[in-house]
């Protein structure tokens, strides 16, 4: 690899951090101690804006950021790349350099606060005034050198870095709660721990985020967990974080909590009454029903172990890992299987936006290969012909994922850049000048396969096999022509597969196809081995349900084009008639737990259904440990009021504070576009 | 093993009995309140429903009919249900319908495949949830109940009976060893007006109640409240007295009927008496609340 080729991928690394830096705002807060914030960079004019690119290809921004700025301080880190060492090749040289270059700017950036607070605080009035602001100097100048001493400082550090890390002010945050937990005990045992600054800190640090953006920010808090002992990891950050959560109420951060056998009930307690609230926070994460798929995959415990989730739900090893990873069309794959390898004729290009009414409109198109002729439906004889071609279909797709992840995994293996930001918080990075990708801290690899929605890719499985091969409503040939209609004219034969068994209700022939299409998709995904031995994870999962409604038309289940595909393992929506544990059990007939890298169970109950004595914390204990039971990894309850729902569309700006779950992220109502309000609507079962 | 005649198994039931239930609906009653919201429940026997709003014309039931039940009128699908008393294909004429305009109330079972979709949940209800046995009238169909609530306790299950109540003591007596809860009506307690809306006195009923208190058993009493019709004084001082009286009282539930089960009455080709218009259901039940303290 050319050594000027990498050279000029860092140096524009830098070099864009470095023109994002000097725009920032130098923030002193008029209140509270925790400086800084910025405006998220749709705001900004960029004469470059490719540079933001630059910056988001070196750090898609989905894990947790190392811990070495908080063993080694700022200046610690310059100071171990400052040399080149003898150990150093050409490209870890250059590395080292361009870790230093940028945490020269991080430096500089943490020194214009304090030199700010410091001015302000010479023009105070009000002695509380000026106390507080030469604190605010105080810190940001100590953290310019040193690791941090205490929890005020820990968090400033890590709020610092997070604010340079994305001009979009978000990001993956992790397991805040370990990482400042050995600066809590600094204060501790200095005996100056003051529970309620803490707890003012961290509100402040919620407030800005909900001030900068919300919704799809990628802001994950993961709170809790186990060591590689077993033993639990609750402490009083956790529930500092839970609690401040519980004073603010917006859409930021999107809290998660790991559950397992050792969780004090005070923590499980505290999540019942939060998601007593209806927000769909927080979201559990059900260690046993995690972990031991993690460590059949090889990876060690103690990593395991160490696991947050990411933008969304995926799993991440915090402090061990990045994460990249792809989204596989099951429902799309049925389409292709019923047109032999062609998209019905019916779709066409459909503008639309990913979440936010306010963001720009996008035509999407599928990212499966056209092409492979999994039979024509006119020679199928039976449902099993059918699956065959299905099942051929599948596993094209899956070929070609795993192509294109390969391919992936040899570029990052020969020269991905990784940002020098991420690149500094890394140890291994600090000390050996490597990236984190080749040896520089991505001690476990995270490629990520997801499936795409089984649900409703078994509710069109099923529907084929009761109304063409049970029932005889129709040929495959019809079906297929009706599809190509968009069921246009065939009414009769639309509402006939609408009431074909659907996943969701507990039957068990849906659910049995569900689990068949995902074992089959497991398998395949598991089997594969990198040259260099690496892994893809596997999971049961679909960010994109919306994109996937959009570029996928009519379907044996009934849908037509554009309308709503299920998320994650959860049902179409409007297909679950009989209740939450209904749809428990449904789920439960899938290898969930198998599916590591994301398996979710979305919940979404009526709010206004909890009268006449229904008591809804202890429903909500009793749907919950009914789940961990059932084997469910990661759950998701959320409680609307239709009612509310409706009249927030009628009058936004009186439910501005109507927080939703969405995918992966909870977000204001009133800001998500219309059809995805309509999708979560229609999800109250 | 015996029959029972059950309309509906509800999952996720949270209103019928405390925490997470499944709720048996039995099919049958020997009451006809005039405000019933599953009129369906009445008759003891399968029979047919059409909602002729969902209906769309494709007129498959016509030629599977062999009773000449349907016809078309301007355009509009119309039945005589009356037609279809005791055919004996009605689950399938049901089954044909694409629409699902057509849906036959009423299905056999035994007591242990009743168990094991009960036992389906089992994980949801820990101590407080389980299984509730509704209607209609269960208690109707007591035999089958011995059958049925003993497995449920080997199970492991709470039980629940929610009933009027206005049946024979003796049989509600045999199956208090098996039922941990009753859940009942307070309709009218003045016994003229029980006989002009329900169609018996309800006389039973309050005896019944003494004799639970007695025995010692649970029991959570429910109000449903016709504005005008039963929440006067009187009522409410009746009612009072009563609750002083009974020493097994867990709660009281009180709740302002609403118009729900109007396209049911539609659907069974009966006339919907429509109580408590223009009236705010939660304003009704705290004014009796109110009343009763």
């Amino acid at each position: 690899m050319e050594k000027s080729g990498w050279r000029e991928k860092i140096d524009g690394c830098v070099a864009a951090y470095r023109h994002l830096f000097e725009m920032y705002e130098t923030e002193i807060p008029e209140s509270g101690l925790l400086a800084g914030i910025h405006q998220p960079m749709l705001k900004y004019n960029f004469a470059k804006s490719s540079q933001v690119w630059e910056i988001f290809e070196a750090d898609n921004m989905h894990y947790p950021m190392g811990n070495a700025c908080f063993e080694y301080g700022i200046g610690g880190v310059l100071d171990r790349t400052a040399q080149r060492l003898s150990a150093d090749t050409q490209e870890s040289a250059v590395y080292r350099q361009g870790i230093h270059d940028v945490y020269v700017e991080v430096r500089s950036f943490l020194l214009r606060h304090e030199a700010r607070a410091r001015r302000l605080s010479e023009e105070a009035v009000d002695p509380e005034d000026r106390k507080r602001l030469l604190r605010i100097a105080e810190n940001c100048g100590a953290l310019a050198k040193e690791r941090p001493r205490g929890f005020v400082q820990a968090l400033q550090l890590f709020w610092f870095l997070y604010l340079l890390r994305s001009p979009f002010g978000g990001g993956c945050i992790g397991r805040l709660d370990q990482r400042l937990y050995p600066f809590y005990r600094m204060d501790l045992e200095n005996g100056v721990w003051d529970r309620q600054e803490a707890l003012s800190v961290i509100i402040q640090f919620y407030e800005k985020l909900n001030r900068m953006t919300t919704g799809d920010t990628l802001r994950n808090l993961m709170l809790s967990g186990q060591d590689e002992k077993g033993e639990d990891q609750t402490n009083e950050l956790t529930y500092l974080f839970l609690e401040a959560y519980e004073r603010t109420q917006d859409a930021e951060p999107h809290l998660n909590v790991r559950i397992h056998e050792k969780t004090p009930q005070r923590l499980k307690e505290i999540c019942i009454r939060m998601l007593a609230s209806g927000k769909g926070q927080p979201t559990i994460y059900f260690d046993r029903n995690i972990l031991p798929a993690m460590e059949r995959a090889g990876i060690a415990r103690e990593d395991a172990c160490g696991y947050a989730n990411d933008g969304c739900t995926e799993t991440v090893y915090e402090g061990k890992s990045g994460i990249t990873f792809w989204q596989h069309e099951m429902v799309k794959t049925v389409e292709l299987t019923v047109f032999n390898g062609k998209e019905n004729p019916f779709l066409y290009p459909v503008s639309m936006k990913k979440n936010r009414a306010l963001a720009p409109s996008f035509e999407p198109h599928t990212s499966l290969e056209l092409g492979f002729c999994s039979g024509d439906v006119e020679e199928m004889q039976s449902f099993a012909d059918f699956l065959d071609a299905f099942r051929s279909q599948l596993d094209f797709q899956l070929s070609h994922w795993i192509r294109v992840i390969d391919q992936r995994i040899e570029a990052d293996e020969r020269d991905t850049l990784t940002s020098p930001l991420i690149g500094g918080t890394f140890r291994e990075s600090v000390c050996t000048g490597r990236d984190p990708l080749r040896g520089g801290g991505f001690s476990v690899p995270n490629y990520q396969l997801l499936s795409g929605t089984v649900s409703t890719a078994a509710d069109c499985l099923r529907a084929v096999e009761y109304c063409v091969f049970e029932k005889e409503y129709c040929t495959l040939t019809k079906l297929r022509d009706a599809m190509a209609a968009d069921f246009e004219g065939h009414e009769i034969l639309r509402l006939r597969l609408l009431h074909a068994p659907k996943y969701g209700n507990g039957d068990e022939s849906v659910n049995e196809l569900a689990a068949l299409i995902s074992r089959w998709f497991l398998d395949r995904v598991s089997a594969y081995r990198s040259r260099s031995g690496k892994r893809i994870h596997p999971g049961l999962y679909n960010i994109d349900f919306k994109i996937f409604a959009n570029i996928t038309g009519a379907t044996p289940d009934g849908r037509r084009f554009r309308d709503a595909i299920g998320e994650h393992c959860s049902p179409t929506p409007g297909a679950a008639v009989s209740g939450p544990t209904a749809i428990v059990q449904s789920a439960a007939a899938l290898p969930m737990e198998e599916g590591y890298a994301s398996s979710v169970l979305q919940l979404t109950l009526d709010g206004s259904g909890f009268v006449m004595g229904a008591d809804r914390e202890r429903i909500i204990s009793r749907l919950m440990e009914g789940s961990e039971k059932a084997g469910i990894p990661v759950w998701n309850l959320a409680m609307y009021e239709k009612q509310e729902l409706l009249e927030a569309r009628e009058h936004p700006e009186k439910h501005k504070d109507l927080i939703v779950r969405v995918w992966g992220f909870n977000a204001r109502f009133v800001e998500l576009d219309e059809e995805l309000q309509d999708h979560i609507i229609n999800r109250i079962s | 093993m015996k029959k029972a005649m059950i309309m509906e198994i509800q999952r996720y039931c949270i209103h019928d009995g405390p925490g997470i239930r499944t709720t048996v609906f039995f099919k049958g009653c020997h009451m006809s309140c005039k405000w019933c919201h599953n009129p369906e429940s009445q008759r003891p026997s399968a029979e047919m429903l059409f909602y002729g709003e969902r209906c769309i014309g494709c007129m498959a039931c016509f030629s599977f009919c062999e009773r000449a039940a349907h016809r078309m009128e301007n355009g509009v699908h119309r039945m005589d249900l009356s037609l279809c008393e005791g055919c004996g294909r009605m689950n399938e004429c049901g089954e044909g319908c694409p629409a699902g305009a057509l849906r036959v109330c009423g299905q056999e079972t035994d007591a242990q495949a009743l168990l094991e979709k009960v036992l389906a949940d089992r994980d949801f209800y820990g101590k407080e949830g389980g299984v509730t046995c509704s209607g209609g009238e269960a208690l109707l169909q007591e035999e089958f109940l011995l059958e049925f609530l003993p497995l449920c306790k080997e199970a492991g299950i709470s039980t629940c009976l929610d009933t009027t109540l206005n049946v024979e003591w003796e049989r509600i007596e045999r199956l208090l060893p098996f039922t941990d809860l009753f859940l009942a009506d307070i309709k009218f307690m003045d016994p003229e007006r029980h006989g002009q809306y329900c169609g018996t006195d309800g006389v039973r009923t309050v005896e019944n109640l003494y004799r639970l208190s007695d025995a010692g058993k649970p029991v959570i009493l429910r109000m449903p409240l016709l504005a005008g019709i039963n929440d006067t004084g009187e009522e409410a001082q009746e009612r009072k007295r009563l609750l002083e009286r009974l020493a097994n009282v867990r709660r009281v539930d009180c709740f302002g009927v609403t118009g729900h089960g109007a396209s049911k009455y539609r659907a069974l080709q009966r006339e919907f008496v429509p109580f408590n218009q223009g009236v705010d259901p939660k304003a009704l039940a705290e004014q009796m609340r109110e009343k009763l303290r």
